[in-house]
């Protein structure tokens, strides 16, 4: 086995850092590389690239491996591999930064006439094709919560922030949002995590979310304030 | 029957003494003689007229000139008529001719030298430096009264006839001024540097007005500023050094004095020039003299006068004392300079297509001071030689009293420019205040890139995309009309989507990769030469596409990849108008699409094309995807300042 992985190595040029080896896998799980269409069945022994999104459907799990790390996923949830990586707190704020950058509003511009070929096709009646989202952005809340749980939390924090803005429906979604804003408040990011909470605020909560958001709220104004 | 003389022609001299040039008005009263550059400060009309009398034992008076002067622009043009320039000398015959036993007669002759009339003209180059010429125009008479013997029969007979020659000349010479800084200044001119004269008889060639060249050097120092110190040598060994006081008694009252060394007079210092000057803005009067310190009443010989001779009309050892009143107007028909420049900067060479970043943003930015006591408001023009015909206005500035500031100047691009090639061209600057005729204007270089150029800055390249929109609209829509069966088929919201990938299809297959004909990353085609020239490089494929894309209504922005080192990368990111939830109808890939809120917050679905990849549409978006991802997105390169999203709309 080891010769096959050694082959596949020189073959694709890839080296065992820049792979995960599937050494379980209970129940089914799908795997699409790169900027692929197309999604194939994952098996145990398969050697998958960084760039690698794997989904593992529910009741199922999957163990990878490669030279630094261990990582366990159970479904239903969907990581990309690239995203199992120890980030300095630098780094985490230099991509709060980017989304933050990402996520502000392009700059005003003239209106700009919109093309008119509208009427042409609402008259003619086409409809969209099926919205085939299913639920997607929820399994990748759920691969970074276990990111997350694996000791990756800044990557999981910014996975969980590429989530909300690809898949607008799961940023309303409170539990997750505590989540990840309390992971803010471990990092030490009392600015950032303050700020996610008093967003999530406006979200409608249950009212133990409710207390537990002004608690962490009133926590988190002291260590701004004693800092 | 004469001796030999040497007459050298009149060198630096004048009537009212020498000014300093760094005096404005007062140095119209310098002479011709020793402001050879003509070097003048009158803005527009000047006149003098200098009329007096010279000493010798009676009062004889004389109109000795008028100088007329003009300056148009940077041009001043001088006349000068000089009626009383003259010096007339009268010799007798040692020989005496014996008619009878009680008279005798003497034969007598008479030598005539007058300066007629003088032309200047004077070009100022710059604040600190002008040059210029002058042409005088010399008369001389030789009138010889000679004895002719007639024989007629037995009886000889003796005839006094008087042989006289005219010699015209003219003498040119030339001169510069150079304002080292606020306390030197320096000239340097010609002393009889061209001659041109009528033909002459041998006999009298040695008493013409000789034209021995020299050179003049002057110098003025200015420790303070209302004083100055001058000399003025010549390097025939004469000189004269002057002082001037301005305003000592109060403003506008000048004292100056000239003393004076010729190396063909005695004593050393051969005589001084005192002078008062009263001047204001319209006119000036000026007493001056002329005093000897040699007896000049005397009789003298013509052999001394041979062994000597005079080398100045007027400034010669049988010179008298004179007293000498000069009036002096300044007829301004211009109106009164209210601000100058003090420099210009021209802080960005012109790309002729950026055109609106000139109209936005300063160009050149000039210094300019108010010289009056009020607050005045100035009116800023610039024009660029070889694309304005017509000055191009920029915005109003208001100046305190005797304040300086700031004036951005702005340029416009004619739309039908289209100079290719890039020169160093000429900006002429102008700052006018009520008048319509600039009070100052000064002129800089500046460097005018070709229409292909382009400043390297991607945001820029909207410039190139916007020049052949109508070109592009009519492209896309030729061929979108021959895909509308498969267009008709698409629900709307996914047309965008489907136009952008019909469009680069179908061009795409036209186009081969190639560099930048000049070999120079900062050449950039229009849409239209890209598609003529059937390739290009990624900011001329970039362009062409978006170019495609918004003549249609899709909203673009060039992604620009910002170079570690060498040369950087664009490629095209346009806007599918999908919700985020609607992303899945193009792609079952989350990693294929970007998401950016559009002005109102709403978010929507963004993909990256790689034109240069020359395959089709889906490669080219795998292809644009994956280098965003990596470059923009995995390595924070948006954070980080090294990716750049440019909107293009």
């Amino acid at each position: 086995m080891k010769k096959i992985f050694l082959i596949i190595f020189l073959i694709t040029g890839l080296t065992p850092a820049q792979t995960f080896h599937v050494d379980k896998l209970m129940g089914s799980a799908q795997a699409q590389t790169g900027l692929s269409e197309n999604w194939f069945d994952v098996s145990e022994g398969y050697i998958l690239s960084l760039n690698t999104t794997v989904v593992v459907d529910n009741n199922s799990l999957i163990q990878l491996r490669n030279i630094n790390t261990v990582f366990t996923l159970e479904g239903p949830a969907a990581l990309t591999l690239s995203s199992i990586k120890r980030m300095s707190l630098d780094d985490i704020l230099l991509a709060l930064a980017m989304q933050d950058m990402i996520n502000a509003p392009q700059n005003n511009k003239e209106d700009k006439s919109k093309n008119t070929a509208v009427y042409g096709t609402e008259e003619n009646g086409k409809i969209l094709p099926e919205n085939i989202s299913n639920g997607f952005g929820i399994k990748r809340l759920n691969g970074a919560m276990q990111l997350a749980a694996n000791g990756f939390k800044g990557s999981a924090v910014i996975t969980a922030e590429e989530t909300y803005r690809k898949y607008p429906e799961t940023r309303s979604i409170s539990s997750y949002r505590i989540y990840f804003a309390k992971l803010l408040n471990q990092l030490g990011l009392y600015q950032e995590a303050y700020d996610e909470f008093s967003s999530i605020k406006k979200l409608e909560l249950t009212h133990a979310e409710n207390e537990e958001v002004d608690s962490k709220m009133d926590e988190l104004s002291k260590k701004i304030i004693k800092k | 029957m004469f001796f030999s003389i040497k007459i050298v022609a009149q060198s630096s001299f004048g009537l009212s003494g020498y000014w300093s040039t760094a005096q404005k008005q007062i140095s119209l009263l310098n002479s011709m003689e020793n402001n050879i550059s003509n070097y003048s400060y009158i803005r527009d009309w000047g006149i003098s007229i200098t009329y007096g009398g010279e000493f010798s034992g009676s009062l004889a008076s004389n109109l000795y000139s008028l100088k007329l002067s003009k300056t148009i622009g940077n041009n001043t043009l001088t006349a000068r008529y000089t009626p009383g320039y003259q010096k007339e000398f009268t010799f007798s015959n040692p020989t005496s001719i014996l008619f009878d036993s009680t008279a005798n007669q003497s034969l007598n002759s008479s030598f005539i030298y007058k300066e007629l009339f003088g032309l200047g003209y004077s070009h100022k180059f710059s604040d600190d430096f002008s040059a210029g010429l002058t042409l005088r125009f010399f008369d001389q008479e030789f009138n010889q009264e000679i004895l002719n013997s007639v024989f007629r029969i037995d009886t000889v007979y003796l005839d006094r006839v008087n042989e006289a020659e005219k010699i015209n000349s003219w003498k040119a010479d030339v001169g510069i001024n150079y304002l080292l800084n606020d306390q030197f200044s320096i000239s340097l001119s010609s002393l009889n540097l061209l001659s041109f004269e009528s033909n002459s008889s041998k006999e009298n060639n040695i008493y013409k007005l000789r034209n021995d060249k020299a050179a003049l050097i002057g110098i003025t120092y200015s420790p303070v500023q209302s004083f100055d110190l001058n000399l003025l040598y010549e390097t025939t060994n004469s000189f004269q050094a002057s002082t001037n006081l301005q305003g000592i008694f109060f403003k506008g009252l000048d004292l100056g004095i000239s003393a004076f060394h010729d190396k063909y007079q005695t004593p050393f210092i051969a005589g001084i020039i005192p002078s008062i000057s009263y001047f204001n803005k319209i006119f000036g009067i000026t007493i001056s003299g002329v005093k000897y310190f040699s007896n000049r009443n005397r009789t003298g010989s013509f052999s001394d006068f041979e062994a000597v001779g005079i080398h100045n009309i007027i400034n010669n050892r049988y010179s008298f004392d004179k007293a000498v009143l000069t009036f002096s107007f300044l007829l301004n028909t211009l109106p009164e300079k209210e601000v100058e420049f003090l420099g210009v900067n021209v802080v960005q060479s012109i790309y002729p297509t950026l055109s609106e970043n000139y109209v936005n943003k300063p160009f050149a930015i000039g210094k300019i001071v108010n010289l009056t006591d009020k607050t005045i408001t100035v009116k800023p023009a610039c024009r660029i030689e070889k694309i304005n015909k017509e000055r191009i206005q920029s915005p109003l500035v208001t100046i305190g009293p005797k304040d300086t500031a700031d004036i951005p100047f702005y340029a416009l691009i004619p739309d039908d420019y289209t100079g290719n090639k890039t020169e160093l061209s000429y900006a002429d600057f102008f700052v006018s205040t009520a008048n319509e005729n600039p009070d100052a204007q000064i002129q800089k270089p500046a460097l005018v890139n070709g229409i292909n150029s382009w400043d390297g800055k991607v945001i820029n390249l909207k410039y190139f995309i916007n020049k052949n929109l109508n070109y592009s609209m009519a492209y896309s829509k030729e061929v979108l009309s021959q895909h509308k069966n498969e267009l008709d088929t698409v629900a709307y919201k996914l047309s965008n989507f489907y136009k952008a990938k019909i469009i680069f299809n179908e061009w795409i297959k036209k186009i081969v990769y190639s560099s930048d004909p000049r070999a120079s990353a900062d050449y950039v085609q229009f849409p239209k030469e890209t598609m003529e020239l059937k390739g290009g490089d990624c900011d001329d494929l970039s362009v062409l596409y978006s170019s495609f894309l918004e003549s249609i209504g899709i909203q673009t922005a060039l992604v620009d990849y910002k170079p570690n080192s060498g040369i950087g990368h664009v490629n095209v990111m346009f806007n599918t108008e999908l919700s985020p939830d609607q992303a899945s109808l193009i792609t079952k890939n989350d990693n294929k699409y970007f998401i950016r809120k559009n002005e109102k917050g709403i978010d929507e679905v963004w993909i990256v094309i790689e034109t240069t990849s020359l395959t089709d549409f889906n490669t080219a978006w795998d292809i644009g995807m994956e280098k965003f991802n990596n470059d923009a997105l995995n390595d924070l390169g948006l954070a980080k300042g090294k990716v750049q999203i440019v909107d293009m709309y």
